[in-house]
């Protein structure tokens, strides 16, 4: 049996570390080539290793722009991810406690409209909602683009439900037998349990505000108010792209989601399974 | 077992509510309040702007022109490119779909392997999520298959030709769709946190039983994990319908229109020909068969989907 | 039931803000233009009383305080080119008591989202980079402000600039766009590799000449050419331009020309087919690639990917046709018809054309300056390589080698562009044309694309 067990264990290595590497290939060259001087980025492009590796482009890069420096392209990124993944994880929360546990009348038109919300390409709604901002003086500050989740995402409210719902009722019902109003079960009882994909949202919230740059390029004026992912659309202009500190900035802007992600992955996998009838 | 029938069964008016009905009724809208603020401000009035706008003529620039049906017209009767362009996208939307829930669930299981390096190879198979869909990804992507780049040197070594993966008009969609399957890893770390609902104690009895481990698969994980198959699959249909980014960046549409997913020339008639309305009717043209579809599954979730909190 | 008089109010506040934006969508009235505007407040007011005829100096906008003021300025560029606008605008704050100026800029490919969605809402910056691409579609929506008075009062001093690089800006007779400096099409080529093939070609040639010395290079050495991209170049190398007004000006025969000439230039070898991923950079530097088109601002960098000494030789023209090389201005500053200073925004822009620390900043990163003075002066800081391309559009000049630019394009040229280049060229680049369905495919993008711009 042991020698059964370690040759499992062998081929799962050998599995995991080959395909790791095809997922990892294309970072291993975006590292590769963070470090080549921008003319060998293209020329030298099936090399992995760069042939004269520099500190170059970090250096050029993080100078960013005008008086502004990546730091505070960072700042700003840091302040309007962690605005949005507080909102977005409150909300959801508590919007899927509403349709997932609470049985009110009118429930299942509002949640299908959410559904509907996310059928619908957003383009076309830039605009419109463009001028409402416009129409109340938010323009040309961070509001708009800190704003997002606030409100609920659908994908993240219904992320969710599908998880609340595997809580079984029975929990809520031997909850309001001890006593419990609805915000003692939302907040004593539902919560603690659903710590892991409220972890997954918050990451996943992380992720996607860290890489929009599109409200900021909608919605920002100020060089002083750019993130991170709009400063990284700033390298190409009409007629070619300044590879070499593009790439090192956008390495460089990888590292706080990846040590996010390699924290937050333990929180969110070994969190608290669902056993509560058991207890 | 209570026969339903044998119960009295109270009659209420149906206009009345009782008391606990219209506590709940409050207490649920106070908890959704965040979500119906959203629909009435951010989705209904743009939405009708939208809609709107469907029947103009609008290069942004200008103020919007009334030009009645025409869109729809030409979006039905006179623009192949439409359809043409819908063919591509359901067939990206076909492969990848399924492709991406099976990658991401086979390699979810393959990590409940009880091994140290587990937490390591998550973060491994979650980067490529992470690195996103913007200019850099799509430089590298574009970087690793090229004609002399590393799979094709690599296919080289072994005695094998190169592959024309990005020039070859019957490829190159199915290397855009390897790129949107190669960030399985959003939909991975919902199976896995789907995975720990599986009671391990049902896991060793059936091993004890000797069933093997592809069995209890399909016996026990699976049953388990439909809801969050269900909710992958649901967004994994919308967002390969509305895919733009890999299209965009990766390919523009080529070569020679193979890869022009719908969300692409949405984009081209929009921002490139400056015809905004016509691009808002595409959007709502869209809109209509996503959320057909959507209902489709929904509806069919009653027989396949399995939530403990239903007992 | 309870929710139809919400989605009833709902309705009704919806519809009423669609027809207010909407309305509003449109131009709003430019504030009147008056000498000193009343929009920031005076630092000192100064009188002086004489009894003599009155000395009084006329306020000037350097006198005004400019605290709480908002201007901006927004453009498009690359990091580099940024930086440098960034450097103008710091030097030009200093000279404006408390002016601080927002500076907005974006990538090229989302600059036009960005400004757009600007103009929708009627928000473009005060002063705003425009492209001879859209100019034209920004003034129909009359959002960009004329300057043909500051251009006569002086207050916009352009008597150093050509009367024709002017015109480029001006449309119906309004100087709406001012550029930041000019370029050309053109061919940067290894004079090297053309003497180790043995044959000489001129800095001017003609396309058949330009095509023999293809090939001999191509038998000598194997190296190979990168022709130009876009149809309009496409075009006047056979001796016209693409488009008269809203119609098509180039012909069927013309066009045909080109994609028989394209096709036997990739069955020759010259021209490598789309398979084969040529990487541009690494061609430029190891020989694969003679002669590459360029934009001639972009010759400094390309020469550096090349890492040898380079050449530059106008676009090659079908022999008894016009010159298909011509000056085109790199991008544009316009005032935005909605600005509230546009003495200021003017004063920008002419301190960006006639200022020596702005030519400072910029040097040629915008193309080679519009300003003879400016031109000079760069000329003499510059290094060798960067002066080639200012030595190459004066002897251009000179030398009659350039006809005027053609006609801002109609609304519906890109989608026309797609048909008749793109597609054709991509066909026959991917080896999926024929050589003899040429013609046809010819006849039938002509067709279409003439159907769209008649709509």
């Amino acid at each position: 049996m042991k020698l059964k067990r370690r040759i499992t264990t062998i081929i799962f290595h050998i599995v995991m570390i080959t395909l790791g590497f095809l997922m990892l290939y294309p970072l291993l060259w975006l590292i590769g080539s963070a470090f080549k001087p921008t003319h060998e980025i293209m020329s030298t492009a099936s090399e992995l290793i760069p042939r004269s590796p520099t500190l170059e482009n970090f250096i050029n890069g993080w100078k960013g722009f005008g008086r502004y420096t990546y730091a505070t392209f960072f700042k700003n990124s840091f302040l309007i991810v962690i605005v949005r993944v507080i909102g977005t994880t409150l909300t959801s929360a508590m919007i899927a406690f509403g349709f997932a546990r609470v049985r009110f009348t009118g429930s299942k038109y509002w949640f299908a409209a959410m559904i509907v919300t996310m059928c619908i390409p957003g383009f076309t709604l830039t605009i419109p909602i463009y001028l409402m901002y416009l129409k109340v003086g938010l323009v040309g500050t961070k509001i708009p683009v800190m704003l997002g989740g606030w409100f609920g995402s659908a994908y993240h409210v219904f992320l969710t439900m599908q998880f609340m719902r595997g809580i079984p009722r029975e929990m809520d019902e031997a909850a309001v037998i001890d006593g419990c109003g609805w915000v003692q079960l939302f907040t004593r009882i539902i919560t603690p349990l659903i710590k892991p994909i409220l972890a997954t949202v918050a990451i996943m919230t992380f992720m996607s505000g860290w890489g929009d740059y599109y409200s900021s390029l909608i919605y920002l004026n100020k060089t002083k108010d750019y993130p991170v992912a709009y400063a990284l659309t700033l390298y190409a202009s009409e007629n070619d792209i300044n590879y070499g500190p593009m790439l090192a900035m956008s390495l460089l802007s990888l590292i706080p989601i990846m040590t996010l992600f390699f924290l937050f992955q333990k929180q969110l996998i070994d969190g608290i399974s669902f056993s509560g009838i058991k207890g | 077992m209570k026969n339903k029938n044998t119960l009295p069964v109270p009659v209420r008016p149906k206009h009345k509510r009782t008391k606990a009905q219209i506590r709940k009724d409050v207490t649920g809208y106070i908890f959704i309040l965040p979500i119906v603020i959203n629909l009435i401000v951010f989705h209904l009035y743009p939405l009708i702007s939208s809609f709107y706008l469907s029947f103009t003529e609008y290069n942004i620039i200008s103020p919007a022109k009334f030009i009645g049906w025409d869109n729809y017209k030409k979006m039905f009767l006179e623009d192949p490119i439409i359809w043409a362009s819908l063919k591509v996208t359901f067939k990206y939307a076909i492969i990848s779909v399924p492709l991406s829930l099976a990658v991401s669930l086979l390699v979810a299981v393959i990590m409940t392997y009880p091994s140290r390096m587990t937490n390591f190879y998550r973060v491994i198979f979650y980067i490529p999520s992470l690195i996103g869909g913007g200019v850099a990804c799509a430089t590298v992507w574009k970087m690793v298959w090229k004609i002399d780049g590393p799979v094709n040197m690599a296919l080289q070594s072994m005695g094998l030709e190169p592959i024309r993966w990005m020039t070859d008009t019957k490829l190159a969609l199915y290397n855009i769709i390897l790129l949107g399957v190669w960030q399985f890893g959003g939909q991975m770390i919902i199976f896995l946190a789907a995975l720990k609902n599986v009671p391990k104690e049902l896991l060793e009895a059936a091993k004890v039983d000797g069933a093997t481990p592809i069995k209890s698969f399909f016996k026990i994980t699976l049953p388990i994990v439909t809801s969050a198959i269900f909710f992958n699959l649901i967004n994994g249909i919308i967002s390969a319908l509305q895919q733009f980014n890999a299209a965009f960046l990766v390919t523009q549409g080529g070569p020679l229109n193979s890869t022009r997913l719908y969300g692409l020339y949405q984009y081209t008639q929009a921002f490139e020909y400056q015809h905004f309305g016509y691009a808002s009717a595409m959007a709502w043209f869209l809109t209509v068969i996503i959320v057909a579809m959507t209902a489709v599954v929904f509806k069919s979730s009653s027989t396949w989907v399995y939530y403990q909190d239903e007992g | 039931m309870r929710h139809s008089f919400v989605k009833k109010a709902a309705m009704l506040l919806a519809g009423i803000m669609v027809i207010g934006s909407l309305a509003g969508c449109g131009k709003e009235q430019p504030k009147e233009v008056i000498e000193s505007t009343p929009a920031p407040t005076e630092v000192e007011k100064e009188e002086t009383v004489v009894s003599e005829p009155e000395v009084v100096e006329e306020p000037t906008l350097k006198d005004l305080d400019w605290d709480d003021v908002e201007f901006r300025v927004g453009w498009t560029g690359s990091d580099v080119q940024n930086n440098a606008i960034l450097d103008v605008v710091e030097v030009f704050e200093e000279d404006y008591n408390n002016l601080f100026v927002t500076a907005e800029f974006a990538g090229w490919s989302q600059y036009v989202s960005r400004i757009s969605t600007q103009a929708a809402g009627n928000q473009l910056p005060d002063v705003v980079m425009m492209d001879y691409s859209f100019f034209k579609n920004y003034d129909d929506g009359d959002l960009l402000l004329p300057l043909n008075d500051y251009i006569e009062s002086g207050a916009l001093d352009l008597s150093g600039v050509d009367e024709s690089v002017i015109a480029s800006g001006t449309l119906d007779g309004d100087i709406v766009a001012i550029p930041l400096g000019n370029n050309v099409p053109c061919f940067m080529y290894d004079p090297a590799i053309v003497a180790e093939a043995g044959v000489t070609i001129s800095e001017a040639p003609t396309f058949e000449e330009f095509t023999e010395v293809a090939k001999a290079v191509y038998d000598k050495t194997g190296s190979m050419i990168y022709p130009a991209t876009s149809l309009d170049l496409v075009a006047r190398q056979m001796g016209s331009d693409v488009y008269a007004g809203d119609k098509l000006a180039v012909t069927a025969d013309q066009l045909i020309e080109y994609y028989n000439w394209y096709y036997d230039a990739i069955d020759y070898g010259f021209i490598p087919d789309f398979h084969q991923s040529v990487n541009a950079a690494e061609a430029l530097a190891n020989g694969g690639y003679w002669a590459y088109w360029i934009w001639s601002n972009n010759f400094a960098a390309n020469q550096a990917t090349a890492n040898k000494p380079m050449s530059l030789m106008a676009m090659p023209t079908v022999e008894g046709a016009p010159n298909a090389t011509y000056f085109k201005p790199t991008l544009f500053w316009s005032v935005a018809a909605s600005s509230e200073n546009p003495d200021l925004a003017v004063e920008f822009i002419n301190y960006y054309i006639n200022n020596k620390d702005a030519w400072n900043a910029v040097t040629s990163h915008y193309g080679v300056p519009i300003d003879a003075d400016a031109k000079a002066y760069v000329g003499r800081a510059m290094k060798d390589v960067d002066k080639q391309p200012l030595e190459f559009l004066a002897w251009l000049g000179e030398e009659g080698h350039t006809s005027p630019i053609f006609a801002p394009t109609p609304a519906a040229a890109n989608e026309a562009n797609k048909l008749l280049f793109n597609d054709i060229r991509d066909k026959i680049g991917l080896l999926e044309m024929k050589r003899e369905d040429i013609p046809a495919a010819v006849e039938a993008a002509i067709k279409a694309a003439n159907e769209i711009l008649a709509k």
